[in-house]
């Protein structure tokens, strides 16, 4: 996998990276937990290849921010705390504020581990 | 705004004791690093358009559960989030569109017919409540437009229950209640690490609702970035009884069911 990836462009990164988020909400709502993991595996892998990317590209994710599906919103604003700490942190923050669950258990835990200074970004 | 939105928990009101805090060291905190002018800019023109993303979900939304006519949630939508007749606004200003190559949406709609299987029911009433808790408004519209969720009614409510103390929450296990379940802080799994007088104990027992329970168990399962990518349920396993709780009560602060 990690070989396709590097042939990919970035934006065919990010589309990937949304297919998979998207993937990731049916999962979550079927209880496939082995597949939601496996996902989470492949999105982790395609924000470490934007990573190596001339200038950090895990930023082209931001656009996600916006994306219609919580799942999405979320996973793109987990990988790119390093990158927009703020713009992340506030994705996050709407989650909860939605009440757009069970995303927002996840983004309020996320929020609290930042503030703790639990969880380092990088 | 929900007209109960101040018996929620709000992330920065304050810390939780978590289970990290409870075994980590003390560390010194960094001074922020600075912003880039420009950077804030972006940040903010984003954030202005996230809102204009969730204002016109909600209508749709609304529109869905009116039954408005020649309503298509279908219909492609341009970058901002509006209705257009073609596909998207193509992406002119050089950045990545959501409607058109990046897909957008798909989410489920809840089945007007009852699903044939056990998994498809399930995903359909996770779907019901987390709508109902997102968007408010009575039970009753929902069943009008997919009526097999009638019988499902007390799962779907307790779902929008907003967080209790966990007095309250032990006190309700000794009453068993349609839509909740007797949920174990410490998960009833680690019976082989623990007296069962722990973990069958009234401390140790609360009662919440059945699809927060199938939430909060979902939880423990999947991959967590908090946990360094690992499931809290690994993560958990062969800690003491302190961690264990300390992780117990964070997920059900984190899922809505107990006030901080």
């Amino acid at each position: 996998m990690t070989d396709s990836l590097e042939r990919m462009s970035v934006s065919q990164l990010v589309e990937r990276f949304t297919q998979d988020g998207l993937k990731q909400f049916t999962a979550e709502l079927y209880d496939e937990h082995t597949t939601y993991n496996r996902l989470s595996r492949e999105m982790i892998a395609i924000s470490e290849e934007l990573k190596t990317r001339a200038g950090d590209q895990r930023a082209a994710l931001m656009v996600l921010f916006a994306h219609p599906n919580p799942q999405v919103r979320l996973m793109a604003a987990e990988v790119t705390l390093a990158v927009a700490p703020i713009a992340a942190r506030q994705t996050l923050q709407t989650l909860w504020d939605q009440r757009e669950f069970p995303q927002a258990a996840q983004a309020t835990q996320t929020l609290r581990a930042l503030e703790r200074g639990d969880r380092k970004p990088t | 705004m929900r007209h109960d939105a101040q018996l929620w928990i709000q992330p920065n009101q304050g810390l939780w004791l978590g289970p990290a805090y409870v075994e980590r060291k003390s560390e010194s905190s960094q001074p922020p690093e600075p912003v880039n002018q420009a950077v804030i800019a972006e940040i903010k023109w984003l954030a202005a358009v996230l809102r204009v993303e969730r204002a016109v979900l909600r209508h749709q939304w609304a529109l869905w559960r009116s039954g408005k006519a020649n309503f298509n949630p279908e219909q492609p939508r341009d970058w901002h989030g509006r209705w257009t007749d073609a596909g998207g606004s193509g992406a002119s200003d050089g950045r990545i569109r959501l409607a058109g190559d990046i897909p957008t949406g798909d989410s489920p709609e809840i089945p007007k017919e009852r699903p044939p299987t056990p998994k498809a029911r399930v995903a359909a009433y996770k779907l019901a409540a987390r709508r109902l808790l997102q968007f408010g408004g009575p039970i009753g519209k929902l069943i009008e437009a997919a009526e097999w969720l009638r019988q499902q009614s007390p799962l779907i409510q307790s779902y929008n229950d907003p967080p209790s103390s966990l007095q309250e929450l032990q006190d309700a296990a000794s009453t068993p209640a349609a839509g909740y379940d007797i949920h174990h802080i410490v998960r009833q799994d680690q019976e082989d690490h623990f007296p069962r007088e722990l973990i069958y104990s009234p401390e140790n027992l609360v009662r919440i609702p059945r699809m927060k329970h199938w939430d909060i168990n979902g939880w423990y399962q999947r991959e967590n970035p908090d946990y360094g990518w690992q499931t809290p349920k690994d993560y958990v396993d062969g800690r003491n009884w302190d961690v264990q709780r300390a992780v117990g009560l964070e997920a059900l602060r984190f899922h809505g069911v107990l006030k901080q």
